[in-house]
């Protein structure tokens, strides 16, 4: 947003101080913004904005969907504060979040950079490294299973040739969260790695020629040219890889269903219990709210932290 | 330096990178694979312990049975249908946005951003059941009255398979993201000759950005395609169902056909993949500035 | 367009927000009569028949036979998966659209029946065929019969006959003292001490069902008569758990010894001797080690301790009390529950007819664990019995898990299960 603002602000010279002919320019500038945001305004108000208010209402409420709704005041919110369960669900996805979200953005920022040459069988790289974004989740399951078998499985097999004895790993409290951080990471990548190479694609050429002609390294391009031009590209996939990373549900319900224990379980698992399999519809929104509260504050916290997404060019 | 020993280590470098990217190529692959060894395998090759890589019979035949076991031409369509147009409208609509929110400045676009990246971060599962009663009590169609009663609403019709889920935050997010840091001067140069805002959005910004139209497109196809749960809930017809809710037909709850489940869905798969295989072609060095020059 | 009463008034007082928001036209049904003329269009939400063969079977051969003694109805299939159930059936409901008919699990029957969501059945639908009193338990709720059985689907410990042989085993045990000794005898493992057998498996099958079937084989029970009170919290309960920690301890069981999905169990496998299974396994027998049927080595019997008993589940079919055509859904209920519909549904899935006339049917006599199984229906348990079920079940397991892997006593881990249903059954 900033970066627009400085820049229309460098053309314009202010509103207030503009000309009677400019001003009219930005007013139709403003009515083409309305006009042309409004219709994805509109659709996210109906589809995602009434849901939302429906979460926070029914968040004071007992809904078992057989029943009218109930007023019961702050009840969910007390429940929630005693949860143990929920209590380690957002533990849990914390360390996922953690742990996933930079090691699969780095991974797919040098993997983007590799394929943005021109490299022979290039297409066939992006579209493996693409893959797991569209292999069903039925494969991906039954193969990371069987890799985690303790006594089968790849994994294992890989460590006893090093001389190390594996672990069981989807069974043990211990060792069945990063199993699943693994698993997390890989598929991130396919998706990071898309929005890297599209983002690389736009970066204006003239920079680089320049830099060359000025003898600048390859290494020091990337740092003082490429990563700075990538900051939109950047701000966007940690935002959305964060908030995917909170809402990630495939992997633990394949892969090990929340345990052992509760070792596993994500916040949005246990929204998904509370609503669909233990008819607790209120409930579900008050856990809902809160993801929504963390996720939010983790954004606006994101954006004072880095200034958000200002491209220093 | 000497021209030879340049070349040399250039030529190691291409080295380790081939190896780097096929050693990573091939992680990625391996459940895909999978999926395409078993759909060509016998149950007792997939019973086999330990589990055995390739098939000792090839079943091909899998294929012609799974396809016989259900209406797979009309669910495809189907799913063909609901992906072209979530694809369509949200390519449209999304990049609009998009572009008013990075580049058009006017009150509230700031707060309208956050909105769209607010949207996200609502789950699922919070917004489905509101979602539903939405499409269900849809006044006017489907045989409810103007306070939605009285009928079912757009259930079990195309509206409620592509208007819910035609524009995501997402890509309004995306495509924000890449119309940010467009020179401004070609914007003011545009504007000077007379253009209006959405000529220059649409003539002179967009093409700029075709790596990011790509993205979005490839992204909303993919994830329209491989969509169960929403059209489950909201059809009944076997008409209207769609591929991902099709190949459920394999898996029952105390016995699954896997040879079929891998072949349905290896045939479910291999469009994406290609589309992507044509899409990437479009992701070329130095294309997107071609037109600035 | 009709204006009924209650669209009227929900017009005055609800918008589409209030609709939204859950207010929806599922509350305030009257309980429709179902003495009405045998017409109209009904819908039918099933999660049994999602299969291929199973739509053939539904679409090709029941439902033509049911037009034809009922030629005014029209029956429209929503098919599901059972992973999806939940969610097609919470939609459905709030959005004030139940099914006029809905095939069900067991446990769902109370909290459905307690919110009035489905219209009672005539008593004598229990009467008509021959089923075992314990079939037809969790398709009662306050006195009244609100289901019939589909299919049934019953947890039994499966053995093989070979490595019973090999180690020079005659019966299979008795009691749990000798389920542990047996084990003990049946398990091997390798140079390093790391187990290659378990003498027994109870792992391959949901936590939850299996800690069940032990509490009832040591005669507990999981609530009173009334659903209000906890029972599982006794010594009965903890033993039933204790016993899991103890074949760990003994290093004849491993938590991460089950079987996976996609893969034959481990018991075919012969990495273990003994273990708990579904009478489904028999299919899959059939399919993936047909040898080993053959070669007649794998046998099974019910679990006992203090009595016999085995876990009861199934798919029971139910009219929804909202129906427009009550006739009509009762008629489809009652034609789903004939012996004719129950036989070939239970064998393209391998599961039990609960019927008892059914015994002497091909399918059962050729089918081990079928067979077993409905001989020995008189010792079948069912799990649920209290309104709240739907919140407990979803408990059992991540919390008896915790005493499993270690983390806390079998003592500590029921008590918490008890104070977490208490409280489940204090917000009812």
């Amino acid at each position: 947003m900033v970066s627009t603002r400085d820049r229309v602000r460098a053309a314009a010279s202010g509103p207030s101080a503009a000309p009677p002919r400019r001003r009219g320019l930005l007013r139709a500038r403003r009515r083409a913004g309305l006009l042309m945001v409004a219709p994805a305004v509109l659709h996210a108000l109906i589809w995602i904005g009434i849901p939302l208010v429906a979460a926070i209402v029914l968040s004071f409420t007992s809904y078992d969907v057989l029943t009218p709704p109930r007023f019961i005041g702050l009840e969910n919110f007390r429940d929630l504060l005693s949860d143990n369960v929920f209590r380690r669900a957002v533990l849990n996805t914390s360390i996922y979040t953690f742990f996933t979200v930079p090691v699969a953005m780095g991974i797919a920022l040098l993997i983007a950079l590799m394929l943005n040459t021109q490299l022979a069988g290039r297409a066939i790289f992006r579209t493996a490294i693409f893959i797991p974004q569209v292999t069903a989740t039925i494969a991906v399951a039954l193969v990371w299973l069987w890799i985690y078998d303790p006594r089968s499985g790849l994994a294992n097999a890989i460590l006893s040739f090093l001389g190390l004895d594996g672990p069981a790993w989807l069974s043990s409290t211990d060792w069945a969260m990063p199993a699943v951080i693994v698993v997390g990471i890989w598929q991130g990548i396919g998706l990071k790695m898309l929005i890297y190479l599209a983002a690389l694609q736009s970066l204006p050429t003239e920079l680089y020629e320049a830099a060359s002609v000025d003898g600048a390294s390859k290494f020091r391009q990337f740092f003082s040219l490429t990563l700075p031009l990538l900051r939109p590209a950047t701000f966007f996939v940690f935002v959305t890889s964060v908030i995917g990373a909170f809402q990630s549900f495939d992997q633990v319900y394949i892969l090990t269903d929340g345990g052992p224990a509760n070792s596993t379980t994500m916040m949005t698992y246990e929204i998904y219990k509370s609503a669909f399999r233990e008819f607790r519809m209120g409930y579900a929104c008050a856990q809902s709210l809160v993801l929504f509260a963390l996720l939010l504050f983790l954004t606006l916290l994101n954006r004072r932290i880095t200034g958000g997404d200002r491209a220093t060019r | 330096m000497p021209p030879v020993e340049t070349s040399a280590r250039f030529r190691t470098g291409r080295i380790a990178l081939y190896l780097t990217l096929t050693a990573i190529s091939l992680v990625m692959i391996v459940p895909f694979v999978w999926m395409l060894l078993t759909s060509v395998k016998t149950p007792g090759d997939i019973a086999a312990v330990p589990p055995r890589l390739f098939p000792t019979e090839w079943a091909f035949g899998n294929y012609v049975d799974a396809l016989r076991a259900a209406p797979f031409a009309t669910y495809a369509r189907n799913s063909f249908v609901i992906a072209a147009s979530h694809t369509v409208l949200n390519v449209l609509i999304a990049s609009m946005a998009g572009y008013a929110l990075a580049r058009l400045r006017f009150r509230g676009s700031s707060l309208i951003f956050l909105g769209f990246v607010g949207a996200l971060m609502i789950p699922t599962y919070t917004k489905i059941l509101p979602e539903f009663l939405i499409v269900r009590f849809m006044p006017l169609f489907g045989g409810n009255d103007i306070t939605g009663q009285g009928g079912t609403g757009w259930l079990d019709t195309w509206w409620a398979l592509i208007i819910p889920g035609a524009v995501s935050p997402f890509s309004v997010f995306l495509f924000r993201q890449f119309y940010l840091d467009l020179p401004v001067e070609l914007e003011e140069a545009a504007r000077l000759d007379g253009l209006s805002e959405l000529g220059i959005y649409a003539r002179i910004m967009t093409p700029l950005v075709k790596p990011a139209f790509i993205t979005v497109a490839l992204l909303t196809f993919e994830g329209s395609w491989n969509n169960f749960l929403w059209p489950l809930l909201v059809t009944k017809s076997d008409s209207l169902r769609v591929i991902q809710v099709g190949l459920s037909v394999f898996r029952t709850e105390n016995d699954t056909q896997w040879a079929f489940l891998m072949a349905g869905t290896t045939l479910a798969t291999v469009p994406m993949v290609v589309l992507f295989l044509i899409g990437q072609r479009y992701f070329v060095q130095g294309f997107a500035t071609a037109g600035i020059k | 367009m009709e204006y009924t009463r209650r669209s009227v008034l929900t017009a005055l007082g609800l918008g589409a927000v209030a609709a939204a928001t859950g207010c929806s036209a599922s509350s305030g049904n009257s309980q429709a009569a179902a003495d009405g003329p045998v017409e109209g269009e009904i819908s039918l939400l099933t999660p049994l028949f999602e299969g291929s063969t199973g739509k053939d079977l539904l679409e090709g051969k029941l439902l033509p036979a049911f037009k034809q003694k009922n030629p005014n109805v029209t029956v429209k299939v929503d098919y599901t998966t059972y992973a999806a159930l939940n969610e097609k059936i919470t939609t459905s409901l709030a959005g004030g659209l139940m099914p006029d008919v809905v095939m069900l699990g067991v446990g769902w029957i109370p909290p459905f029946a307690h919110k009035k969501v489905l219209a009672p059945l005539p008593d004598d639908l229990a009467k008509r065929y021959e089923y075992e009193d314990r079939v037809l338990e969790p398709s009662r709720y306050d006195g009244k019969l609100y289901a019939l059985p589909m299919v049934l689907d019953t947890r039994i410990v499966t053995y093989r006959k070979d490595l019973f042989a090999e180690a020079g085993i005659k019966a299979p045990p008795k009691d749990w003292a000798e389920l542990r000794e047996l084990s003990k005898e049946l398990a091997r493992s390798d140079g390093s001490g790391k187990l290659t057998r378990v003498g027994f498996d109870p792992f391959s099958i949901d936590l939850r069902q299996c800690w069940e079937t032990f509490l009832f084989a040591n005669d507990g029970n999981l609530f009173d008569e009334s659903g209000q009170q906890v029972k599982f919290n006794d010594d009965r309960g903890v033993e039933a758990l204790q016993l899991f920690l103890d074949v760990i301890k003994d290093k004849s069981a491993d938590y991460s010894f089950k079987s996976s999905a996609g893969q034959p169990t481990t018991l075919q496998q012969g990495r273990s001797a003994m273990m708990m299974s579904n009478n489904s396994l028999w299919v899959q027998l059939k399919q993936q080690t047909p040898e080993l049927l053959k070669e007649d080595k794998v046998g099974a019997f019910i679990l006992a301790n203090k009595v016999p008993a085995m876990l009861q589940g199934g798919t029971m079919v139910a009219r929804s009390a909202s129906s427009k055509h009550a006739a009509a859904a009762q008629a489809l209920v009652e034609f789903m529950g004939t012996p004719e519909s129950i036989l070939p549904t239970a064998q393209q899935r391998g599961s039990v007819p609960g019927v008892q006339d059914l015994r002497t049917s091909d399918y059962v006599k050729e089918n081990g664990f079928v067979k077993l199984a409905l001989d020995n229906m008189s010792k079948a348990r069912s799990e649920g019995g209290t309104a709240a079920w739907m919140e407990i079940r979803e408990k059992i397991k991540t919390t008896l898990e915790t005493a499993v892997v270690g983390k806390r006593t079998a003592r500590e881990a029921i008590d918490e299960l008890a104070n977490l249903s208490k409280e489940a059954i204090s917000r009812l």
